[in-house]
């Protein structure tokens, strides 16, 4: 009986609070403005408790998403590139892709299903020989010719770029140490990957302090919407 | 032979597609352009696998009324939805029933279709990625704890960062913030950065040789 | 140490409401930053970058794409309205394009937006390519030509037929090609396009991805990194000093006018007017016509902007004339229109709702016609944002010293 008066209690808190808003503010006078911001809240309902409105709006979400997805996958992708340029324009040539293409739909049909893995295996075959020389240039090549620590960093007055390189050469090397050199059956690590974990740890520590900042716009944003088009309290 | 097939084109594939990189004679590059159109038009019907899986699921779990088996027709029905408007309403020159908004002749199905978009998807998204920002603060109260030094480390590493943003005017602060990303943290992640490469290289190359052999479902 | 016992166990609800609450009231409070924004270096190569693109040379264009979905647009929209502000007021042909498929709406909603207020047309300045399946082989094929892997543009047009296009084939056109993105697609553009065909790379991130590019930038792999909300704040700040500051002259007599640049007043006369004209690059003869029809003895409040108006600062003067009747000066302009019209210019200016209806109050007492009111619109979206992010992060750094001190305090009491 009494799980429910604290829902209760903030439902109505809740409605007399929109009351008052729709009253006193100048509230947005579009209904696709409610609908937003009323998805929204229903959205931030989870952070009281996981109810159905959350679930109404968290599979309408997926829904809407994926249909959004086919149709303009659709008009810009199949359209335009495949099935136009076969049949309007004549390009006899895009028959081959396009039937490998619909290769895909066999995985719906159990017998044939294996036939999916052909333009899987396409796919999977060019993305990775197109990507290995290039990846090892990008990555190996460019990453350790910039780790180089040069005489040109110690210039007379200012010796500091210098200095940084060479400590970030040590990072780079124990970093690699401590990845590559460190067995989980020893419980003692060597001096050197104990040094890698200490620029390890400084770079996560960056990364986290980040990320909550990342999040915390996100959600700032989102309060902005709700303040600004919604409640127009502040100023567009 | 159903599993030769496949494996046989990556390898194929892959191998051509590496060599090719080092040839700079215009048939080559013609045939990497034309593998590339190729790909794009193929790579236009992948989502038929995403589609499938994301209706068969969802009809499977309405068929055996597991649980929170009434939410999936409101998946299914946003998607025929959203799907019909968007195919109707992007069309080229499109002009069924126009609707007069704000003074413009717009077509129905266009005029909803940008709408469902801006006022339900947006938000909807939207939203779900800033409800972590309330989780990040209540993990950032009852989880991160400092027990040891390298925690203490990462700690002080995020507290320099965090303080770096708010203060960044104040010169010494700012600065430091910059330092640490740009020497013991670019020290860090480019360590990270030649490791994962190597390795991930070291992936594809398992995979066009036929060694890495999941994606064709199962290994051997 | 009951206290601190409760303390660490308190429902997590209240953390939350705790930090609504810092969100929520700065943003309402429209808190204003004590000082101007600093851009970081990571920022100020990006905008150095773009400043030293000749439209007319052989590296002449922009690519933006746009590579995240709504989940991420606080974060990155204003890094694109404020790199697409720059690029129009360089006149920048601009092509725009989305490697995931959510990205050509927000590219579409942000370009006419822009393009209606800095006058730019479609076609001729700039082009949304639209979005076409696996990313690889977009970045790849583009370094061929632009037009085999997006043979028309979004709305369906070959690329031949656009203006824009002329003298752009592929990547070699390209002064910078820069992406937008939430996740790790950033990697494409230094894999794919930069790395084969040598075009200059710049990315805007979620701050998420920042500390993991610091070594790409190290490398001079990209040309310098947009990181978050803050950068777009920091990048709106550096257009706008460069390219849209604020002007607003007064005539005080004849030959006698007050030039107000950035809140710095100063006299002037004609030759000096000149002179400013061409310095911020102002229409003269739409200056000369301007202050011409007002009257050389009128006390009335000109408004010059750039030629290409602005959202940066639209200045609005209400003059209440009789009840319901307004007159508005607003870019040099004076129009007298009814309560409904001035409603709607307003609300087209931004001008902050709350205002425009305290101002509707005073029209029950017109016998004392003077300027009601002045409205400066903040429209660096980031910029209003900052000091909501600066109040969280504070909250959030309480949050692990409390939850730390609570969780010590107690263990010592075992």
């Amino acid at each position: 009986m009494k799980k429910w008066i604290p829902t209760v209690i903030f439902l109505a808190v809740a409605v007399v609070l929109i009351v008052l808003a729709i009253v006193f503010l100048p509230v947005s006078k579009s209904v696709w403005v409610w609908i937003a911001a009323l998805l929204t809240l229903a959205i931030f309902s989870i952070l009281y408790r996981d109810n159905p409105i959350y679930r109404v709006a968290e599979h309408l979400f997926v829904g809407l998403a994926l249909g959004y997805g086919l149709a303009l996958t659709w008009w810009l992708g199949l359209w335009q590139i495949a099935l136009r340029p076969l049949f309007v324009q004549g390009r006899l040539i895009l028959i081959i892709p396009i039937a490998i293409g619909l290769l895909y739909f066999t995985r719906l049909i159990p017998k044939v299903s294996w036939l999916v893995r052909i333009p899987i295996s396409i796919a999977l075959g060019l993305g990775s020989g197109i990507a290995i020389p290039l990846i090892f240039q990008a990555t190996i090549f460019e990453q350790t010719k910039a780790s180089l620590v040069l005489p040109e960093m110690f210039q007379p007055g200012n010796p500091w770029p210098g200095i940084w390189a060479i400590i970030l050469l040590i990072g780079i090397l124990t970093t690699l140490a401590y990845f590559f050199f460190s067995r989980k059956e020893k419980s003692v690590l060597s001096p050197v990957s104990k040094v890698g974990i200490v620029f390890i740890m400084l770079g996560f520590g960056a990364t986290f302090g980040l990320t909550v900042m990342s999040r915390v716009s996100l959600l700032i944003g989102r309060v902005q919407f709700l303040l600004r088009e919604w409640l127009g309290i502040i100023a567009q | 032979m159903k599993r030769r097939i496949p494996l046989t084109i990556t390898l194929v594939l892959g191998i051509v597609l590496m060599i090719q990189f080092f040839i700079p004679h215009q048939f080559s590059q013609d045939f990497k352009n034309t593998a590339l159109e190729w790909l794009r038009v193929i790579g236009s019907f992948a989502f038929i696998i995403g589609l499938a899986s994301f209706v068969t699921h969802h009809a499977t779990k309405i068929r055996h009324k597991k649980e929170g088996w009434a939410y999936s027709p409101i998946a299914l029905g946003a998607l025929v939805i959203m799907a019909v408007i968007g195919i109707i309403g992007r069309a080229p020159n499109m002009s069924w029933l126009p609707v007069t908004v704000h003074g413009q002749q717009i077509p129905v199905f266009t005029y909803l279709f940008a709408n469902f978009y801006n006022y339900m998807m947006v938000p909807l998204g939207a939203t779900m990625f800033s409800v972590l920002a309330f989780y990040i603060a209540s993990a950032a109260y009852r989880s991160f704890r400092a027990k040891s030094l390298v925690s203490i480390l990462l700690l002080i590493a995020a507290f320099i960062i965090m303080l770096s943003i708010i203060f960044y005017n104040v010169l010494p602060l700012g600065d430091l913030g910059e330092w640490l990303l740009s020497v013991p943290n670019m020290a860090a992640k480019r360590g990270i950065l030649l490791g994962a490469s190597l390795g991930g290289i070291a992936t594809s190359l398992k995979i066009i040789l036929g060694i890495e052999r999941g994606y064709i479902g199962g290994t051997k | 140490m009951n206290f601190w016992e409760k303390l660490g166990k308190i429902d997590r609800r209240i953390i939350y409401m705790v930090l609504a609450v810092a969100v929520i009231v700065p943003l309402i409070l429209t808190v204003k930053l004590p000082s101007k924004v600093r851009a970081m270096p990571r920022t100020k190569s990006v905008f150095d970058h773009i400043e030293s693109i000749d439209p007319n040379g052989q590296r002449k264009a922009i690519l933006l794409s746009v590579d995240f979905d709504p989940q991420t647009e606080p974060e990155l929209k204003p890094q694109l309205e404020a790199i697409i502000r720059h690029a129009f007021a360089r006149n920048i042909p601009l092509l725009v394009m989305a490697l995931p498929i959510q990205g050509t709406d927000i590219g579409l909603d942000v370009l006419t937006r822009l393009a209606e207020e800095h006058n730019k047309e479609y076609g001729i300045d700039y082009v949304l390519l639209g979005w076409k399946p696996s990313p690889v082989a977009v970045v790849l094929g583009m370094g061929n030509f632009i037009d085999q892997v997006f043979p028309t543009d979004y709305f369906d047009t070959p690329l031949s037929e656009l203006p824009v296009m002329e003298g752009i084939r592929n990547y070699d056109n390209l002064g910078l090609a820069m992406d937008f993105t939430g996740s790790s697609l950033y990697g494409y553009w230094v894999y794919y396009a930069h790395t084969p065909y040598d075009v200059p790379v710049a990315t805007g991130v979620t701050a998420v991805s920042v500390a993991d590019i610091y070594p790409f930038l190290g490398s001079k792999q990209f040309v310098g990194m947009l990181a978050g909300m803050k950068a777009g704040a920091e990048y709106e700040r550096l257009a706008k000093d460069r390219y849209y500051p604020n002007v607003v002259v007064k005539c005080l007599g004849k030959d006698s006018y007050n030039v107000t640049i950035e809140k710095q007043s100063y006299d002037a006369d004609s030759n000096d007017i000149v002179s400013l004209a061409r310095r911020f690059d102002l229409n003269l003869d739409e200056l000369y016509n301007t202050l011409d029809s007002q009257g050389k003895f009128e006390k009335t409040l000109v408004l010059l902007e750039f030629l290409d108006t602005t959202t940066y600062s639209r200045d609005l003067i209400v003059r209440l004339k009789e009840k319901q009747a307004y007159t508005i000066t607003l870019e040099g302009q004076k129009l007298t229109v009814n309560k409904d019209k001035m409603l709607a210019i307003a609300n087209f200016y931004g001008v902050s709702k709350l205002k425009v209806n305290k101002l509707l109050k005073k029209e029950d007492n017109p016998q004392d016609p003077k300027v009601t009111d002045v409205e400066r619109s903040i429209f660096l979206r980031g910029t209003q944002a900052l000091p909501a992010l600066s109040a969280s992060l504070l909250i959030i750094i309480l949050f692990v010293i409390l939850g730390n001190i609570s969780y010590f305090t107690t263990r010592r009491k075992k």
